[in-house]
């Protein structure tokens, strides 16, 4: 029985080896940077016209701490866009909001790229041209009422907007959390449809 | 297979209880043993091969070498979900007998395990009008002091079956080796 101890002992060794610092994600890397993506704001939006979200992210950002700007398209290694996602929510009664459902083919692409259901999944597409990720999407307005757009699926953070390269391989992928202040505290952009 | 290993296990452990008592019984006269791991070939894809040479007290010494070569810690360490990737070791060791029966026992063991291999880390690069991120990838070498529990179990007096649990922790290199080696082997062994 006290054998049995030594090798408890050893057990224990065992699992705290298993706790050092090779658990996590390595080719990740996560920057901040504010205000890359924007809801085109309008006073008034009526029923049939659309509430664009749009992206327009130079390779080259500025970087707290560092006197050059970073290269997004060189860290990613070449990474034809930037994906972030988003939910349009209405009031169907008060305080009670029901996701709105859509296809891409609903939708007014201007640049960029959708994917559309319950959510958006949305790619800020590279534009070798003037060396930015763009995205400029419309989306449809087709009833009045209140209505509410967070940012991120399943996310936590209720004032940023959170891109992921699309990386391919092997290589680096860049985390953008974007602080944006058009979010209310809750994390909603909220707006009416006459 | 489980119970035909218990079954294994238990009828070498009666066979050694039949040959205790023997102050240099047929075990005890064989004085060298080398053995492979198992569990590491299998599970880690990694050759371990352990040579250890007994004296005539409680004392026994030998050697561990070990080399990865499977494909899975490599894919692993390529797509980013470790940092380093051990790829050599060489383990000298020292160990104490704890009982008295040289057919199946428990020990205590000391080492130093001398180990290398590649090490990987984010670096910011700058050209001086912009800057970027990359992989970057280096080698590692780090020396790590240690200690194992085992327990040995012999059948027909030659062939060893050992289980071996153990940690050491890296003194150099401290930025880029694992801070802890672990030890852990299901050994197959033949003593002459």
């Amino acid at each position: 029985m006290k054998k049995f101890g030594y090798f408890a002992l050893a057990l224990s060794a065992l699992f705290f080896s298993s706790c050092d610092d090779e658990d996590g994600f390595y080719n990740e890397k996560y920057i901040d940077v504010p205000n890359l993506v924007t809801v085109e704001n309008q006073d008034v939006y009526l029923v049939g016209e659309f509430i664009y979200i749009s992206a327009d992210i130079s390779r080259y950002q500025a970087e707290p701490g560092f006197a050059t700007p970073l290269d997004l398209f060189e860290t990613t290694s070449g990474a034809t866009g930037f994906r972030f996602s988003y939910i349009v929510e209405r009031e169907t009664s008060a305080g009670v909001w029901q996701e709105v459902t859509v296809t891409a083919a609903q939708m007014l692409i201007d640049k960029g790229s959708v994917q559309a259901s319950s959510y958006v999944l949305g790619t800020a597409q590279y534009d070798s041209s003037d060396e930015s990720y763009e995205y400029r999407v419309g989306y449809p307005l087709t009833s009045a009422g209140n209505y509410r757009i967070s940012f991120g699926v399943n996310s936590d953070a209720a004032n940023l907007v959170e891109l992921r390269s699309l990386t391919q391989g092997n290589n680096l992928f860049l985390n953008i959390n974007s602080a944006t202040t058009q979010l209310n505290p809750q994390g909603f952009y909220t707006f009416t449809v006459n | 297979m489980k119970k035909l290993l218990l079954c294994l296990l238990f009828s070498g452990m009666a066979f050694a209880q039949d040959s205790e008592g023997d102050t240099e019984g047929p075990v005890a006269s064989r004085k060298n043993e080398i053995r492979i791991d198992a569990l590491s070939l299998i599970a880690f894809g990694k050759a371990n091969i352990s040579y250890e040479r007994f004296g005539s007290s409680k004392w026994s010494y030998g050697v561990t070498g070990s080399f990865a070569f499977g494909d899975k810690f490599e894919d692993d360490f390529d797509e980013g979900y470790r940092s380093t990737l051990p790829k050599y070791e060489v383990v000298p060791y020292i160990r104490y007998k704890m009982s008295n029966s040289d057919a199946h026992y428990y020990f205590v063991e000391g080492f130093i395990s001398a180990n290398g291999g590649d090490f990987r880390e984010i670096v910011r690069v700058d050209d001086g009008a912009t800057g970027f991120y990359k992989i970057s990838k280096e080698e590692y070498f780090s020396v790590a002091p240690g200690a194992s529990l085992g327990y040995k179990v012999y059948f027909a007096q030659r062939v060893a079956l050992e289980f071996l649990v153990g940690a050491g922790f890296n003194l150099l290199d401290g930025d880029k080796s694992p801070d802890v080696i672990s030890r852990i082997g299901l050994n197959l062994g033949y003593r002459f």
